[in-house]
C-alpha cells in the first residue's frame, strides 16, 4: 500500500514537471508586448501599403471605365458632353443637331477632345467620391483631379489626369503617440487603340453630304405640291377659307399632306453607306405647319391678300457605329453593364 | 509491471491535459496573429489586376488561372452575361460580390456576405461596388 502511494506521488510529480515544461514551451510561442506591437505595426504597414496599391488599381480601373463611358456617351450626344441648347433636338431622346437647313453645326475635332475630357473628369470625380476603403478598416484618401486630357493620334487614344495631391493613408497608434502615413502618386495615365476619330470623321462626312441634301429635297417636295405662298380671296373670307377654296384643303390638312409626302420620300431618310462602319438613319419628324404670315383686306374693292409660311419640322437621325464585335467596350447604359459598340448619333434638320 | 501501472495512467492523463493546454496556446497564437496575416494576403489576392478589361466571359474563365480583375467580374456579372458560369467561377475563387448604388444601398450581391471583409471596386459608369471574402 505504501509502495503504491509512493508510486502515485512520483507519477504525479513527474506529470506536474512535464506539464510545467509544456506550458513554458507554449508561452515561448507567444510574443512579448514589444514583439506584439512590432507585429501590429508590421501588419498595419503591410495593410496600408496594400491599401494604397489597391486604391491605385481601383482608380486605374475607374479611369479606363471613365474613358469608355465618356466615348460612349459623348458619341451618343453627337460629340458633346452636354448638348448645347442651340444644338438640342429632343424627340423622346436628346440628339445633337449637326445640320440645320443645310448648314454644318457639328463640333470640330478639337472640340471633341475637350468634350471627352470633360465627360471623363466628371466620371473620375464619381469614382473618387467618398474615398476608397480596403478590408473595411483602411481608408485611402483619393485626390481631386485637374487637367484631365484626351488626345487622338490616328487610332490611338491617350488619356491622362493629373492629381492635385497624392493618394494617402494614415493610421494613429492606440495610445495616440505615433501616426504612420504612406503616400503614393495618384496621377492617371492610359492609352488604347480604338478608331474613335475615324468614326467621328466618317459621321461628319455623312453629315456634310446628307445634311444639305435633306434640306434641298424637303424644299423641293413642298414646292412640287403646288400650294401657294401668297394668294387672294374676297373680303368676306378668312385667309384659311380662301386657301381652302383654292387648294381644296385647309391649313391642317395641307400641312399633313406635305408631311406625308416628305415621310414617304425615300431620299429623305437615306444616308450614304460607309465602307468600314455601320450606318443607320431614321426620320424622326416630317411635320409641316402652315401659318399665316400676313393678311390685308380691302372692303371697298372686296379683296383679301394673304401670305403663308410653311414651317418645317423635318429631322433625320443618323448614326455611324463600329460593327467590329471584338472592339466592344464595357459601359453602363443606365440599367446594366453591357459590352457596346462605340459610334456617333446626330440629327440633320431640313 | 503492475507496480508502475498507476503511475503510467496518471502520467498519460496529465500529458493529455498538458497537450490540450499547449494546443490551446498555439491556437490562440494562430488566431491572434497568423490568421490576420492570412486574411490580409487573401484580401490582396482579390484585388490583383490582370491587364485589359472587356474581353468577356471566356477570357475571364481563362484568366482564373492567374489573377483576375475583380472590377471586370462585377461588371460582367452586373450585365448578367452568363450568371451560371460566372457564379461557379466566383465560387471557386471564394469571393463574394456586392453592388451598391450611390446612396450606399446594396442593389445586387453574389455569395455569402457573412465574412464582413470587403474592399471597394470600380464599376462601369462611375459606380462603386464592394468585393468581399466569402
Amino acid at each position: 500500500m505504501k509502495g503504491t502511494a509512493i508510486n502515485i506521488l512520483t507519477a504525479f510529480l513527474i506529470a506536474i514537471a512535464f506539464f510545467i515544461f509544456l506550458f513554458s514551451i507554449s508561452f515561448s510561442f507567444l510574443p512579448t508586448d514589444i514583439e506584439a506591437e512590432k507585429l501590429e505595426v508590421r501588419v498595419d504597414t503591410y495593410s496600408m501599403e496594400n491599401a494604397l496599391r489597391a486604391a491605385k488599381i481601383y482608380l486605374d480601373t475607374g479611369f479606363r471605365f471613365s474613358a469608355y463611358q465618356a466615348m460612349h456617351d459623348t458619341g451618343a450626344n453627337g460629340g458633346w458632353d452636354a448638348i448645347p441648347q442651340e444644338s438640342l433636338y429632343a424627340s423622346g431622346k436628346a440628339f445633337a443637331i449637326w445640320s440645320d437647313k443645310g448648314n454644318d453645326t457639328s463640333p470640330a475635332e478639337e472640340q471633341l477632345e475637350g468634350e471627352l475630357a470633360k465627360a471623363m473628369a466628371r466620371r473620375v470625380g464619381e469614382y473618387r467620391g467618398n474615398g476608397f476603403r480596403f478590408l473595411n478598416d483602411y481608408e485611402v484618401r483619393l485626390p481631386p483631379y485637374k487637367e484631365v486630357r484626351a488626345e487622338f493620334t490616328g487610332n490611338d487614344i491617350a488619356v491622362s489626369a493629373v492629381a492635385e495631391n497624392r493618394l494617402s493613408i494614415g493610421k494613429t497608434s492606440g495610445d495616440g503617440n505615433r501616426t504612420a502615413m504612406i503616400e503614393k502618386s495618384g496621377d492617371l495615365k492610359d492609352s488604347f487603340s480604338y478608331p474613335y476619330l475615324a468614326l467621328f470623321r466618317e459621321a461628319k462626312r455623312i453629315n456634310s453630304e446628307s445634311g444639305p441634301a435633306i434640306a434641298t429635297e424637303t424644299q423641293r417636295i413642298i414646292e412640287a405640291a403646288g400650294y401657294p405662298k401668297t394668294f387672294h380671296g374676297t373680303a368676306d373670307q378668312t385667309c384659311e377659307e380662301a386657301f381652302t377654296k383654292i387648294t381644296g384643303r385647309n391649313y391642317l390638312s395641307a400641312g399633313q399632306e406635305l408631311g406625308r409626302r416628305i415621310a414617304e420620300s425615300g431620299a429623305i431618310g437615306k444616308v450614304p453607306l460607309s465602307q468600314e462602319y455601320v450606318t443607320e438613319s431614321l426620320v424622326l419628324s416630317s411635320e409641316v405647319e402652315i401659318i399665316e404670315a400676313s393678311s390685308s383686306k380691302n372692303n371697298l374693292k372686296n379683296e383679301l391678300d394673304c401670305e403663308v409660311q410653311y414651317r418645317k419640322d423635318v429631322a433625320v437621325m443618323a448614326g455611324v457605329s463600329d460593327g467590329d464585335e471584338s472592339r466592344r467596350v464595357p459601359v453602363y447604359d443606365g440599367g446594366k453593364t453591357t459590352f457596346a459598340p462605340l459610334g456617333f448619333s446626330f440629327v440633320m434638320k431640313a | 509491471m503492475s507496480k508502475y501501472k498507476g503511475s503510467v495512467i496518471a502520467l498519460a492523463f496529465l500529458a493529455v491535459i498538458a497537450a490540450i493546454i499547449l494546443g490551446a496556446a498555439l491556437i490562440f497564437f494562430y488566431f491572434t496573429f497568423l490568421q490576420k496575416l492570412l486574411v490580409i494576403n487573401s484580401g490582396i489576392d482579390v484585388l490583383v489586376s490582370s491587364g485589359d478589361i472587356g474581353s468577356g466571359l471566356s477570357s475571364l474563365l481563362e484568366a482564373k488561372k492567374g489573377p483576375v480583375n475583380n472590377a471586370e467580374i462585377i461588371g460582367t456579372l452586373d450585365g448578367k452575361a452568363d450568371d451560371g458560369a460566372l457564379a461557379a467561377t466566383l465560387g471557386k475563387m471564394q469571393k463574394s460580390l456586392s453592388v451598391y448604388d450611390g446612396s450606399g444601398t446594396r442593389i445586387w450581391s453574389h455569395g455569402n456576405q457573412s465574412s464582413g471583409l470587403y474592399t471597394d471596386v470600380a464599376l462601369t459608369g462611375g459606380r462603386k461596388g464592394r468585393a468581399g471574402l466569402s
